[in-house]
């Protein structure tokens, strides 16, 4: 599904990834740990299409196209999907409104009608509640105002209504109580289909437990320096990461 | 529409009243009484002599054309909103309609003066409004400009505010060679509030501008003025925004906002916010921000599947809707496909 070979990248001149190897095949759950600073977002960054990241080398094949050569909004329609880390604030548009515009240019892009607000009430009402929010969320201005946990929760709905096949979740645990984590969790653990990929960037084993991934990489100083099954996660919360480094 | 059937709806034409009801010159309507002002010019009728000539300066009167006054009476409240049409049309056209409102003690009313286009190239319209506001009455004074372009259109709006009462102003531009609003509030006695709200939406090659003044001539008088503007490709705004707070006007209150899209590195983006103050014990704010469109807010769309252009119509629809709110619910409609215009070319 996503071939990743030999990804570099930079932000303002400063490198950042520094040759990224990763296959995800359908179906799969994958878990990028690392510490701080590792490069994690900026991978699930440059993967979205950001555009002041600078790709200086590798390329990235998703479901048969370059997906380095697609803007971001073709990214989307092809598929993929981010959960923000730090979701932007929208004064002024309404998350209904913009989930309405998002799904609609999403159906338009693959040639199917556009939902009318109506039918897409209806169809977005179940989601609402499975991930736990107020239906007056709705009518809020997008993540303006929101806590860090409704913030989250906003990503995950996001991502239950486009329905994409390959979703990558840039730290969406963080921050969030037990409550909130478990509605993530179960919202990821919904989205699992022999059919979809996920790729879930992650500091903490908590997300892990209720979510368990198939493969775990760690990333360090902007290369997977190691990759295993989800033990791998929890032997680095017991040890750190210092053995591993020590060893590379 | 429902609205112009409620409405006390005058029409001009040119400058020379058109007036939908039966007789011409004068009418009461909802117990407002409405006059064409070269009826009361030539007869000097009796509730508006007090108030000729004294509130907008001599240059502004000395070309006016025609127009109207409009007389409430003590506590009378118009339920309907009283709509002044200004139409233009032909080519070559000038003229300088004015109008004169005078609210009495409590009494209340909702004005709006709407100048339209259909005139063509090297047409200037010049506009006159001195507004009395007794005292605890409450006037909203709406005035909207979509002229077509090539027009030149302005207009001076003076405000004096007598004890305890309310003023509220919201002026939209759009369209239009250039614009021009200068507005004079003055809050003479104390308790006077006034609330100023702008909208300027200006498109490739178009200029507007907006002078604002507030005049604090007396104790515990507020004042909140927030102005919003987009400017497209090699659009023009000037902003300049002065509020006086003169001597002995204490616990006087005073904020005042100026926020400005440009839409791209070729719009050009004039704001000055001012603050007088001759006095201690007052509060009073004042900022200008000028910016472009968020590159964050921008991604986060797209990385949604929304195309770029979707998005950046939807963000400046977000900036612009703050201002929104405060156009009459009934006019709504008129506007936003007008508004849909401009983001179609201005974006």
């Amino acid at each position: 599904m996503l071939t990743i070979q030999n990804l570099q990248s930079s932000i303002q001149g400063i490198e950042i990834l520094k040759g990224i190897d990763l296959t995800v095949k359908p179906g799969e759950v994958h878990v990028i740990m690392g510490p701080n600073g590792s490069g994690k977002s900026t991978l699930a960054q440059t993967l979205a299409g950001r555009e002041d990241i600078l790709v200086t080398n590798g390329s990235v094949q998703f479901l048969g196209q370059n997906l380095l050569a697609l803007s971001p909004e073709a990214r989307a329609q092809a598929g993929l999907f981010l959960a923000f880390q730090y979701p932007v604030e929208i004064p002024g548009v309404s998350t209904l409104l913009f989930l309405k515009t998002a799904l609609n240019s999403l159906r338009k892009a693959r040639g199917e009608p556009e939902l009318d607000a109506l039918e897409f009430l209806n169809n977005i009402q179940e989601k609402v509640r499975q991930v736990k929010m107020d239906e007056r969320f709705l009518q809020r201005s997008l993540n303006e105002g929101f806590s860090g946990g409704e913030k989250k929760r906003s990503e995950i709905l996001q991502m239950l209504v486009l329905d994409p096949k390959f979703a990558i979740l840039d730290e969406t645990d963080s921050g969030l109580d037990i409550d909130a984590l478990k509605v993530v969790a179960e919202g990821v653990n919904s989205l699992r289909k022999p059919d979809r990929a996920i790729l879930v960037v992650t500091h903490y084993l908590r997300l892990l437990e209720v979510m368990v991934p198939d493969i775990v990489h760690i990333l360090w100083d902007g290369r997977i320096i190691k990759s295993g099954d989800k033990t791998l996660a929890r032997e680095l919360e017991q040890r750190g990461y210092e053995w591993l480094t020590e060893k590379a | 529409m429902p609205y112009y059937k409620d409405s006390t709806v005058v029409v001009f034409v040119n400058g020379a009243w058109k007036k939908l009801s039966k007789k011409n010159g004068s009418f009461t309507n909802h117990g407002v009484n409405i006059q064409c002002l070269r009826e009361w010019k030539d007869r000097a009728q009796k509730p508006f002599l007090r108030y000729f000539d004294r509130l907008a300066n001599k240059q502004d009167l000395a070309l006016v054309n025609g127009g109207c006054g409009i007389f409430l009476p003590a506590c009378h409240k118009a339920t309907a909103p009283i709509h002044l049409f200004f139409y233009s049309e032909g080519e070559s056209v000038t003229y300088y309609p004015r109008v004169l409102v005078i609210a009495e003690e409590k009494s209340q009313v909702t004005l709006v003066e709407h100048y339209v286009g259909g005139a063509s190239k090297g047409s200037v319209v010049h506009g006159v409004s001195e507004i009395y506001v007794g005292k605890g009455a409450r006037v909203a004074h709406t005035q909207l400009f979509y002229e077509e372009s090539r027009t030149v259109q302005s207009s001076s709006v003076w405000a004096k505010q007598d004890e305890d009462s309310q003023f509220t102003s919201f002026v939209l531009s759009m369209g239009g060679e250039r614009t021009k609003q200068e507005l004079t509030v003055n809050l003479s006695s104390p308790g006077a509030t006034c609330t100023l709200n702008g909208l300027y939406l200006v498109g490739a090659c178009e200029e507007a501008c907006h002078h604002t003044k507030i005049e604090h001539n007396a104790p515990f008088c507020e004042s909140k003025e927030v102005y919003r503007g987009v400017v497209g490709k090699h659009g023009k705004a000037n902003f300049n925004g002065k509020i006086v707070v003169e001597e002995g006007a204490i616990k006087s209150r005073a904020s005042l906002v100026n926020k400005n899209l440009m839409l791209c590195e070729e719009s050009e983006i004039n704001t000055k916010p001012e603050l007088e103050i001759y006095n201690d014990d007052v509060v009073c704010t004042h900022g200008a921000t000028v910016g472009q469109l968020d590159e964050q807010a921008l991604f986060y769309f797209r990385s949604r599947g929304i195309e770029p252009q979707q998005a950046k119509k939807l963000l400046v629809s977000a900036f612009v809707n703050e201002e929104m709110k405060h156009i009459p619910a009934p006019i709504l409609p008129l506007i936003e496909k007008k508004k849909e215009n401009f983001f179609e070319i201005g974006t």
